[in-house]
């Protein structure tokens, strides 16, 4: 953040330098030709390289932002990241969670493997 | 004597127990499972300690049927055996009834209203994941026999 500042602070004076120097061509004009000459090749440069450091400061913008929104779907698309390392399987096909005490079979939940590996109820009240 | 009892019992306790369980580290659950999990996360921590693993599992395992019958075809829930399912809240974990006045009651009520239709909207949701295995799996679920306290109509 405090980079993109700096270069945009650059570009600020970059610009308005060169219009500066413009504003004192156009009383300079009939003063001296041949002087003024010089000047519009250094107004030239001179937005030559705003033109520039615009692209560069457009570049890193671009560039924070896409990082930014690499972070930000990162946290919005990483529900469930963190699941997988209490896996067990206690059968061919069948993955249980310990965490969770869920069962599935091929990726679909399954309540008898979920009752098998997972009894939750000593006295068997019912469910 | 001694010296061979003891070195049995080293030996037996070396011997790793025959579970039949293979751990699975690594593997990255599927979408639909990462939804379910983080689904029965959420619903557990909401639930809090007003709730045993019995309530929520069956609360989870109402949504679950809930959710079938909603979207697969030959499948209808029975009023009375999810009334008998779902009236398990005010029991306790002896199968006795909770001590509860009328607030406590109502907030268990809210709690596990809540529950099972976050497990219901859930479940619809993993559905649309791949809905043929969904109700495939279901039905052989249902036809197994090995599975008590169904709520699906017969």
């Amino acid at each position: 953040m405090v980079f993109t500042r700096l270069i945009a602070a650059f570009i600020a004076v970059s610009v308005l330098v060169p219009a500066a120097v413009n504003a004192r061509r156009h009383d300079d004009w009939h003063k001296d030709h041949r002087h003024d000459r010089d000047r519009g090749s250094d107004a030239a440069a001179g937005v030559a390289l705003g033109v520039g450091l615009v692209a560069i400061a457009a570049a890193v913008a671009a560039k924070n932002k896409r990082k930014a929104e690499e972070r930000r779907d990162g946290y919005r698309y990483g529900y469930g990241g963190s699941y997988g390392s209490d896996a067990y399987s206690p059968s061919r096909d069948v993955l249980c969670y310990r965490g969770e005490r869920r069962c599935f079979v091929r990726g679909q939940f399954s309540y008898e493997w979920t009752d098998s590996q997972f009894q939750y109820d000593p006295y068997r009240r019912g469910y | 004597m001694r010296f061979h009892l003891l070195a049995i019992a080293v030996a037996l306790s070396a011997i790793p127990p025959a579970s039949g369980q293979t751990t699975a580290p690594g593997i990255s659950p599927s979408a639909a499972i990462n939804m379910d999990l983080a689904a029965t996360d959420a619903i557990r921590s909401t639930l809090g300690a007003d709730f045993d693993e019995g309530h929520i599992a069956m609360l989870l395992a109402l949504g679950h049927q809930q959710a079938v019958a909603a979207t697969c075809p030959g499948f209808a829930i029975d009023p009375r055996a999810f009334s008998n399912e779902f009236d398990l809240i005010y029991d306790d974990t002896q199968g006795k009834p909770r001590a509860l006045d009328a607030s406590q009651k109502t907030v268990i009520e809210r709690k596990a209203t809540f529950a099972f239709g976050t497990a219901f909207g859930a479940q619809i949701a993993i559905a649309a994941n791949d809905h043929g295995a969904f109700c495939q799996a279901a039905s052989q679920e249902r036809t197994g026999g090995k599975v008590a306290h169904l709520i699906w109509a017969k």
